[in-house]
């Protein structure tokens, strides 16, 4: 089977682990390592192709949209690149040509029928499959009749949550119907929206039976797409799974069979900084030994990680050849926590953490302006209303990111296999240094 | 009861019968299509009708029907052997260089150079792209390279010939 994906390597973009790539799909072609931002609405898009008609960024060349995010942040910009004016050019050039350069990811983000975050807009999105819909509905529903029996329930919201979870996804393997119809929904939106790679629907893997559905549904997925387009293999885990070395070791193998080009991994709410994780380090580590030796052995392999999160540079740098992070720098998606401020948090590119308004004000006195080069930093934006100073915060990010990124490909043309050791020492992620593969 | 072992290379997955029921009719066809052309590029040896249908337990007339639609597109050619034919897949790229897409219209065409048993073809395709941009095969002629300019210089006398038929009716 001929692959739409193409990885071609070169024997000059590599130095001992680190590896850059050419990626070739629909007539785009990019270079490796990427940092693929996750949008989430269209002021994020527009940040996004803001900085691309800028300063043609060659490491932020894709970017990663929700399922469940699609209608606010593609659909109106492809109804108007869609359209054409009386001399026969698109009425928005800056999306169209965008589409035909970058690389767009459609994230199923099926994570979300375990965590009850999204549960609400998955029940009304006209996005996701209609037994989504069903599975959302009936969970929430749940979730009232335990919250209103309050200690009599039979049982707690965890115990309900992961039945009603796994159950979903038995039926969804036991049943074809229902299997090809969530595959053929999430398939259909994808191809809908412009995805170059698609990306099947799989569970939250929690635990060895939850694995086996999402190997089942990788197969059945990329045997569906047959003649449709590229399909990835989509592996959603927790953080506790990579110290289970059964289900690690299963992964892995399935990956090496898989003709599969792109396996794509998320890591739910992983911060490997942290100093208790240290068997998720070590195991990170190994998966990440693993998968430099694929990438680099076996004919047209490439790995990416979604929610990438502090693992994003350690991961760029360990052949990765795509690293996404949402935008929300931390601030947005905390729905049921109080707001501590209005202002989003500005990325450090030293330290590689994130900094609150305050902390930043305090560095920025300090060193008499703010210590980063990127072209939003070189004019201080603090006194900015929240909008303002969240935009130029998202910006600034995206540009430290891609400034990363061309350090790891700099870095592995001059052979300097000691940069990452460097750069994560001088930063507050030194627990990170034993991620990267010796 | 003898079994007979196929000897056919299958794609690693493939959906069941009770999946491929479950698909709405155009994805079915569009589905075993895709299957069929992909047996067909793992095979370089051929394939038969009745193979094909053992292997993925598809009807033999869904199978012919497919394999038939194939060479009427010229992506595969058959041959009679007694009394069933054996599919191929249509040639091999001479050179990768050897393709070129040309973009007419909303159609595109690919013009390829090819080798089979019979010898070097270009090859050229009319495709389509739909709604969601896939790639649709609308058809495809095959001209062996050593009778191109023949076909060339006949093609261009009949535009000739037709464009001075409507002279001569304006000209009535």
């Amino acid at each position: 089977m001929s692959s739409n994906l193409k990885v071609i390597h070169y024997p000059d973009r590599r130095c001992k682990y680190s590896e850059s790539v050419d990626l070739k799909i629909n007539n785009k072609t990019l270079i490796t390592p990427i940092f693929a931002p996750r949008l989430k609405n269209a002021n994020e898009l527009n940040l996004y192709l803001g900085i691309q008609s800028n300063s043609t960024p060659t490491h932020l060349s894709a970017y990663v949209v929700r399922l469940l995010d699609v209608g606010k942040t593609l659909h109106y910009r492809l109804k108007k690149a869609s359209q054409k004016n009386l001399l026969g050019e698109s009425t928005d050039a800056e999306f169209s040509s965008s589409l035909e350069r970058d690389l767009i990811l459609i994230d199923p983000a099926t994570e979300y029928l375990y965590y009850y975050a999204n549960m609400d807009r998955l029940e009304h999105s006209p996005y996701v499959s209609s037994e989504i819909r069903t599975y959302a509905k009936q969970f929430i529903e749940e979730r009232e009749k335990i919250k209103k029996a309050g200690k009599e329930a039979p049982i707690g919201i965890e115990n309900s949550r992961e039945i009603l979870h796994t159950n979903f996804w038995t039926c969804v393997l036991k049943e074809a119907n229902k299997r090809m119809k969530l595959i053929r929904d999430t398939f259909h939106i994808e191809m809908r929206y412009r995805a170059d790679i698609l990306i099947p629907p799989v569970p939250l893997i929690t635990s060895s039976h939850l694995l086996d559905v999402a190997i089942f549904m990788n197969e059945k997925s990329r045997a569906f797409a047959e003649g449709k387009g590229e399909c990835a293999d989509y592996f959603i885990l927790k953080p506790k799974i990579l110290t289970n070395d059964r289900m690690m070791t299963t992964i892995k193998q399935y990956i090496e069979d898989s003709p599969s080009p792109l396996t794509i991994f998320k890591f739910k709410n992983m911060n490997l900084n942290h100093e208790d994780l240290s068997l998720e380090r070590s195991a990170f580590s190994d998966i990440l030994t693993e998968l430099i030796f694929l990438s680099q052995h076996v004919e047209n392999k490439a790995f990416a990680l979604f929610e990438s999160g502090n693992q994003t540079f350690v991961s760029a740098i360990s052949s990765t050849a795509l690293v996404s992070t949402s935008f929300s720098l931390d601030r947005e998606d905390r729905r049921y926590q109080r707001e501590v401020s209005r202002f989003a948090n500005w990325y450090d590119p030293t330290s590689m953490t994130l900094r609150n308004k305050k902390t930043l004000s305090r560095i920025a006195e300090n060193n008499g302006h703010i210590p980063c080069h990127c072209p939003v930093c070189t004019s201080p934006f603090m006194d900015n209303e929240f909008t303002e100073y969240n935009r130029k915060v998202k910006m600034h990010y995206m540009y430290c990111r891609e400034h990363e990124m061309k350090e790891i490909y700099t870095a592995i043309e001059n052979q300097d296999a000691m940069m990452g050791f460097d750069k994560l020492r001088r930063s507050s992620l030194k627990n990170l240094i034993d991620v990267i593969p010796r | 009861m003898v079994t007979i072992q196929t000897r056919l290379r299958l794609p690693k997955s493939m959906l069941t019968s009770e999946e491929i029921t479950a698909l709405k009719p155009k994805e079915r066809e569009e589905y075993v299509r895709a299957l069929i052309r992909n047996i067909l590029t793992l095979n370089d040896n051929g394939v038969m009708v009745s193979e094909v249908a053992e292997a993925t337990n598809l009807n033999r007339i869904t199978v012919a029907k497919h394999l038939e639609h194939l060479v009427a597109i010229r992506e595969a050619y058959k041959k009679d052997r007694g009394t069933g034919a054996v599919y191929y897949k249509n040639g091999k790229l001479i050179h990768p260089t050897d393709r070129v897409s040309m973009e007419v219209g909303n159609k595109i065409y690919d013009f390829v150079k090819l080798e089979n048993a019979e010898g070097q073809f270009a090859f050229i395709q009319e495709k389509e792209q739909d709604e969601l941009r896939l790639m649709r095969i609308k058809g495809g002629i095959m001209i062996r390279c050593e009778d191109f300019s023949q076909f060339m210089a006949g093609l261009q006398k009949f535009m000739m010939q037709t464009e001075s038929n409507l002279e001569m009716k304006k000209f009535e």
